[in-house]
């Protein structure tokens, strides 16, 4: 074991010979792997990117837009789903790719992480006018992850422990510049019901003095009044010697002395943009990501998004489960935790019981997406939680099988309002796709490639990391 | 007597009822009337024989029987001799979630938003109690905005009575330098922190709590939208005009809140006002903006607190009844309200109400201290407090009337639905099996029912006890529960150290042992205890979450181990140390008896030598009287009978004596024997008899002198006597013969003898001798002799081919689950399934005396295996596990 590791490495570390070698696939292994390293160096985007037609046929077509086609043809130009069926004829300067025998499902969505930011949380915890795409990192492990997991579009969302945490974005998992990835900037905005410091009570008084001062600036919005920065910032003014804003004043901080006009450039479009955000979000046009980390804190939510009329998506945490019920009269999806299955003990019997949380919904009638993480520091695509695991879990636990596979891409995608680009394999979509080796949720399926916008951004037989975590000594 | 059954049948009904809706709570919808004795509407007299029908959740009728017609569709529920009064109401709690705000005014902050509706509040509802004000905090000066809320229910927005009911203001002491709490400094300001409008600073007095309140009053004035989140909320609790509730003890602050509340035209609530003079307070208590006072009982149920003395000088407190019962008279009742001494004492809150019975309350205005009043005053009478025609069902029903002794709350309903329900007073349990092991053979297809720890019946129709748990195992065997005859369980960790004999184990065994729980998985059921230093006394118990003790000592363990001669004769010692005590008692016991035979006789004599002395000297009275007439005469004779004047003087003294000796005896020897016949006492009057002139005085038999009892001894006495038994662990085949030389033929002792393969080796000589076996931990043993074919002996086996009973043991703590897989391995092996189910059973409950365990039958300890095939088979698990009656252990989802 050792042995075959060290050799490893001696053979990472050795320079590529011949990169001319690419194009000989009768090549041995050793080559062969010289190639995936370069391309692996050159990022994913790199692949195939000359072809701008690409069509996959023989594969069993689970389009989520209607029946499955069994040896299906779907034709891709620049881009973009143009033609699918049984009977669709491939173009002759289309790039063929024979999935006979597999599974093509449209892109897994992820509706709610907080991966793929360089930090989950902001330090301050009134935040409206940050965005998370100034945060994305590109190259970090969660997005290579997503694509080896076939998650081919996730809901960038700042993380849980704040109040307003800052402005979601919708991007797709492959890209060398945020900018290429991104579907939908101002996707939301996320609103957490967790204290962050002090107790639940001033966590919401905040929260309502919040949104209080938007629907304020709202109303004066509408009524034709210019909605300047001030008009949201306490107007005495500021102390001379005042400090200069530092992103994290001490906890508990409530300034005790009249406050100040004049706050810096930087500050004034700060707090236009915040301003703008909540706004939006008081007047129902801006969805807002609700974390609920208790049961309690779906009822206190629910009652927010009845008194402000908030266009909520709910982020539940696992103890959320009690209060399911609350959730049925609003038949719209609430995303779950990670943990979709553990034990907990009943206060009154004392005993431990099993939580289902795919089944405690199911019954209560209230439809459901899967996460990956729940804002954590660590990425989960490879741990038991990715996405299908959790599809599977479902599945397991009573939900049927086409619906499983809709709440992987079809329901997030409407959750997320960008059902229009994605979600389902029709055409007109985006060419987000995932070839399955077989079929799916199975425990012996693997991801063999994933698509996004027509281009091959993950392919097993060229994963280099799969291949030495299933068989190190094979080298 | 009659009353507590009469109430009792009443739980009954209402029990057995309660299940039945439990299984039709589902299909809830239709209207329900209950029947009940009596029902308290809470601001009225009761009302009797009465009746309340309640449809989707709201009372639609409430009345006398006759008056409330029940509807066709409706379920009719006769409660029996029960009481109905409405939910009752704390009027203030702080049920929220822990942890003080880091500032001392917090106006904007909401109770509501800490109020968990998910948690469980069973204990509360135990109580009756089905509505709550919560409030946010104790120890600041303005913590925040209180909320009444209900205690059950599935629907969060229909439980809050009301969001936001009152302002809370502490202005008594709690709130003075509040802990935890720190005055941050400025610090960085940034656009999403801005500076914020002054705030006053934590006062360390009251005459700054109430200057900073008076300025944050003053500062509402000129307040803007986008200013301080404090001032914000303050001036919108102003506008809407609610309710500031202020809790103010010390004269001083009820003043000060009296004060401050008709400064700036306050609606206003007093909240623990104990020091509160009604005569000469200068407050107007019929004053409409005064919502109400809540008085504090200061008790604490079952609690003996010390309250601080107070000097001369000082003025004292009104006791609260007195303060009751002043504003009473002042016209205020409705505005009276009775809150809990602190949120633990919320589930007593009926039995704190009684104290204000001193004040000369009827009952129904004491509990309307509880229900209509607190609702009223704050704002949530039409849907609380009162049970009347479109206030929520919320109701509970009581054993008896309220404020009674010995009542207790039945069930708790919150609109209209069971919320709480007193468990069923005797646990009842009947199992069904496909096959039960019984003394009397395998019964297919047969029941156990279990009531009070005991079996009650067996067979294939037992009857079934009311309320019973039914549990049925179609295709499962049930076997007596196993008894581990030598475990290390019980005390947490083996016990090692040497203890005396007369030691009591049983009285320290853990409760809620992990240990005990995971071996009773095997299927133990009863454990034997001893020390592994000997000599050391044997309990056995039950393996329950708390241990039962079955007998205690069952006997004695002893050893003998190492040099057979040394180990023989020390032992030998032992017991023959023992037997000269029992001897020597013995002894004592028969020379009692005979000292008892004598003193009857005895005081038979002693009786009629005194009747014949009295008589004797009457005679001579008389005789005197005679002599002094013809004084001279008689010079000689009065000489001869110089004895008799002096004795009138000694002899009633005399009497007393052996009377004394007569009552005193009988009572030293009853600690020893049963008590012998009483003697009869001695008549102090003497009839009058004629006595014979010669009278000799009886003599008095002398007591036995009494031995010194020596506890450790007395055990010994029990085994001597064969009432318990002598476990002798041996590791030679020669201490087996020591062994039947001291314990079966010199003292004859009932013997069980513990190890493994000298017992084997010398199981014909056991038999031979009436001793019993006791195996394990190892049940195989290598022999040990010089032929080649050495193998493992089947000791079991050995023992059972011989025909000597035999028990098992695991000398194992957590171990003893395992006991019965090793004894499969025996069986594997060739021991019978019928013996070494035997020796799991009834063997060592007969070989330890123990009749109450170790078999299946009517009247033994209800203690059973439930298991999924053959016993002791390792293809066999344990379904569940039955001691004293009590389902212990179950295997998740194998009942139907």
């Amino acid at each position: 074991m050792d042995h075959g590791r060290r050799e490893n490495h001696r053979n990472e570390y050795r320079p590529i010979e011949r990169p001319l070698a690419a194009t000989e696939n009768e090549q041995p292994m050793k080559i062969l792997r010289y190639i995936f390293c370069l391309q692996c160096i050159i990022t994913p985007c790199a692949f195939l990117s000359a072809a701008d037609t690409l069509a996959i046929k023989g594969a069993k077509i689970v389009t989520l837009a209607g029946d499955p086609i069994e040896n299906g043809v779907i034709v891709i130009r620049d881009g973009k789903i143009e033609a699918v069926g049984a009977n669709v004829s491939i173009p002759i300067e289309a790039h063929v790719i024979d999935a006979t025998g597999k599974v093509v499902m449209p892109g897994f969505i992820d509706a709610h992480t907080s991966d793929g930011l360089n930090e989950a949380n902001e330090r301050n915890e009134v935040v409206p006018f940050l965005s998370v795409v100034d945060s994305i990192n590109p190259v970090q492990e969660y997005f290579e992850e997503s694509r080896r997991n076939g998650v081919t579009t996730a809901a960038i969302v700042p993380g849980n422990n704040t109040i307003i945490g800052g402005q979601a974005a919708i991007v797709k998992t492959a890209g060398q510049y945020v900018d290429d990835m991104i579907v939908k900037r101002n996707a939301g905005i996320k609103i957490s019901l967790r204290p962050a410091s002090g107790t639940r009570m001033s966590q919401l008084a905040r929260l309502r003095r919040e949104l209080d001062k938007a629907k304020i600036a709202s109303e004066k919005k509408k009524s034709g009044e210019e909605t300047k920065p001030e008009a949201t910032t306490p107007e005495a003014p500021k102390p001379a010697d005042a400090p200069k804003p530092e992103g994290t004043p001490p906890e508990g901080g409530d300034a005790s002395t009249p406050s100040s006009a004049t706050p810096s450039a930087t500050d004034a479009e700060n707090v236009a943009k915040g301003t703008e955000a909540m706004i939006a979000v008081v007047e129902g046009k801006l969805p807002v990501f609700l974390y609920c980390d208790t049961a309690m804190d779906v009822s206190a939510g629910k009652q927010l998004v009845e008194e402000y009329k908030l266009n909520a998506i709910f982020v539940l945490g696992r103890d959320c489960y009690k209060a399911a019920k609350l959730l049925s009269d609003r038949k719209q999806p609430v995303i779950l935790d990670k943990n979709l299955v553990f034990w907990d003990t009943n206060p009154r019997t004392r005993k431990d019981e099993k939580i289902i949380l795919p089944k405690i919904y199911r019954e209560a009638n209230v439809p459901f997406v899967f996460q990956t993480s729940e804002g954590s520091l660590r990425s989960t695509t490879t741990s038991s939680s990715y996405l299908w695991y959790q599809a599977a879990i479902a599945v397991k636990h009573g939900m049927p099988e086409i619906d499983a596979l809709k709440s992987l891409s079809l329901v997030p995608a409407q959750l997320l309002g960008i059902q229009d680009v994605v979600g389902s394999i029709e055409v007109g979509k985006d060419a987000d796709l995932v070839v399955l080796t077989g079929d799916p949720l199975r425990l012996s399926t693997w991801v063999d490639k994933t698509i996004i916008h027509g281009k091959v951004v993950y392919d097993k037989s060229s994963d280099q990391k799969l291949k030495r975590l299933l068989s190190p000594k094979a080298e | 007597m009659n009353a507590i059954s009469f109430a009792s049948a009443g739980r009954w009904l209402v029990g057995s009822w309660l299940l039945c809706l439990s299984v039709c709570m589902p299909c809830y919808s239709q209207s329900d009337v209950y029947y009940v004795d009596q029902l308290w509407t809470g601001n009225g007299t009761p009302i009797q024989n009465a009746a309340i029908l309640v449809e989707n959740g709201k009372i639609q009728k409430v009345g006398t029987r006759d008056q409330v017609a029940a509807p066709v569709d409706s379920s009719v529920h006769e409660l029996g001799s029960t009481v109905i009064i409405p939910g009752l109401i704390a009027v203030e709690s702080f049920l929220v979630e822990t942890g003080d705000e880091e500032k001392n005014i917090t106006p904007e902050n909401r109770a509501l938003d800490g109020f968990n509706f998910f948690a469980e509040y069973q204990s509360l509802l135990a109580g009756g109690i089905t509505t709550v004000q919560v409030s946010p905090a104790k120890s600041r000066l303005m913590p925040g905005q209180g909320a009444v809320v209900k205690l059950a229910g599935d629907n969060t927005t229909g439980r809050t009575l009301s969001a936001l009911e009152s302002l809370t203001v502490h202005l008594n002491k709690s709130s003075l330098n509040p802990s935890t709490i720190y005055e941050p400094p400025v610090g960085a300001v940034s656009v999403d922190r801005p500076l914020e409008p002054t705030r006053p600073q934590i006062g360390a007095s009251l005459v700054e709590s109430v200057a900073g309140l008076r300025l944050l009053m003053q500062s509402l004035e000129g307040v803007r939208s986008s200013s301080d989140i404090r001032l914000l909320a303050l001036s919108e609790i102003v506008k809407a005009k609610r309710t500031f509730r202020m809790t103010a003890e010390s004269t001083a602050e009820i003043q000060a809140a009296s004060k401050f509340a008709s400064q700036f035209d306050l609606s206003w609530m007093l909240v623990n006002p104990t020091y509160l003079n009604v005569k000469n307070a200068d407050i107007d208590f019929k004053d409409a903006r005064l919502r109400g006072i809540v008085l504090n009982p200061g008790i604490r149920p079952g609690e003996i607190v010390n309250p601080p003395l107070l000097g001369e000088d000082v003025i004292k407190p009104q006791a609260v009844w007195d303060q009751a019962k002043q504003l009473v008279e002042a016209g205020v009742f409705e505005k009276l309200a009775i809150r809990a001494t602190s949120d633990q004492e919320i589930p007593e809150l009926l039995f704190l109400a009684k104290v204000f019975l001193r004040s000369g309350l009827r009952h129904e205005q004491v509990l309307q201290m509880l229900t209509h009043n607190p609702a009223q005053m704050m704002g949530v009478a039409n849907r609380v407090g009162v049970l009347k025609p479109g206030a929520d069902a919320d109701f509970v029903v009581l054993s008896g009337k309220p404020f009674e002794d010995g009542t207790s709350v039945i069930a708790t309903y919150v609109e209209g639905k069971v919320a709480y329900e007193q468990t069923a007073p005797t646990k009842a349990l009947v199992l069904s099996a496909g096959k039960v092991f019984t003394p009397s053979g395998v019964l297919s297809n047969a029941s156990i029912s279990m009531v009070h720890g005991r079996i009650q019946g067996v067979g294939s129709n037992v009857s079934m006890p009311p309320g019973a748990i039914r549990k049925n195992y179609p295709n499962a065997t049930i076997v007596p529960g196993f008894i581990d005859a030598g475990t290390e369980l019980g005390l947490g960790s083996p016990l090692a150290e040497s203890i005396a004999l007369e030691t009591k184990l049983g009285g320290i065994l853990a409760h809620d042992d992990e240990a005990i729980r995971f071996a009773r998985q095997g299927g133990l059921t009863t454990a034997l205890l001893s020390s592994s230093r000997t000599p050391s006394p044997i309990v056995a118990f039950k393996l329950g979450d708390k241990p039962r003790t079955v007998k205690e000592p069952v006997g004695i363990r002893f050893e003998l181990t190492g040099n057979v001669a040394t180990a023989e004769a020390g032992l030998k010692r032992t017991l023959q140390s023992a037997k000269q005590y029992d001897d020597m008692w013995k002894k004592y016991e028969a020379s009692f008896a005979e000292y008892q035979s004598k003193l009857k006789e005895y005081e038979v004599a002693k009786k009629k030598y005194d009747a014949d002395l009295k008589a004797a000297e009457s005679k001579k009275a008389e005789e005197a009287k005679k002599a002094e007439e013809a004084k001279k005469a008689e010079e000689a004779k009065k000489a001869a009978s110089a004895g008799t004047p002096t004795t009138p003087a000694d002899k009633p003294a005399e009497p007393s004596k052996p009377s004394d000796s007569t009552t005193t005896d009988p009572a030293k020897s009853a600690a020893e024997k049963p008590a012998t016949d009483k003697p009869s006492t001695i008549p102090t009057k003497p009839s009058e008899q004629s006595a014979a002139p010669e009278l000799k005085e009886p003599e008095k038999p002398k007591e036995p002198e009494k031995p010194k009892p020596n506890a450790s001894l007395d055990v010994f006495r029990e085994l001597l006597a064969g009432r318990i038994v002598a476990v002798v662990s041996v590791d030679d085949e020669r201490a087996v013969e020591a062994v039947v030389r001291v314990f079966r033929e010199e003292f004859k002792v009932p013997t069980i003898l513990a190890g493994d393969l000298p017992i084997a080796k010398q199981a014909a000589a056991l038999n031979k001798n009436g001793i019993q076996a006791l195996l394990g931990p190892n049940l195989f043993a290598n022999e040990r002799s010089p032929s080649a074919t050495s193998s493992k002996v089947n000791l079991p086996v050995e023992v059972a081919v011989e025909a000597v009973p035999f028990a098992f043991q695991s000398k194992a703590t957590t171990g003893s689950q395992q006991l019965p897989n090793a004894i499969a391995y025996s069986v594997y092996k060739g021991l019978g399934r019928q013996d070494a189910l035997s020796g799991l059973t009834s063997y060592p409950a007969s070989m330890f005396k123990l009749d109450s365990i170790g078999a299946i039958a009517v009247g033994k300890d209800a203690d059973a295996v439930v298991l999924s095939g053959d016993p002791l088979d390792l293809a066999t698990e344990v379904l569940a596990v039955v001691i004293d009656g009590v389902l212990v252990y179950e295997k998740n989802g194998v009942s139907q």
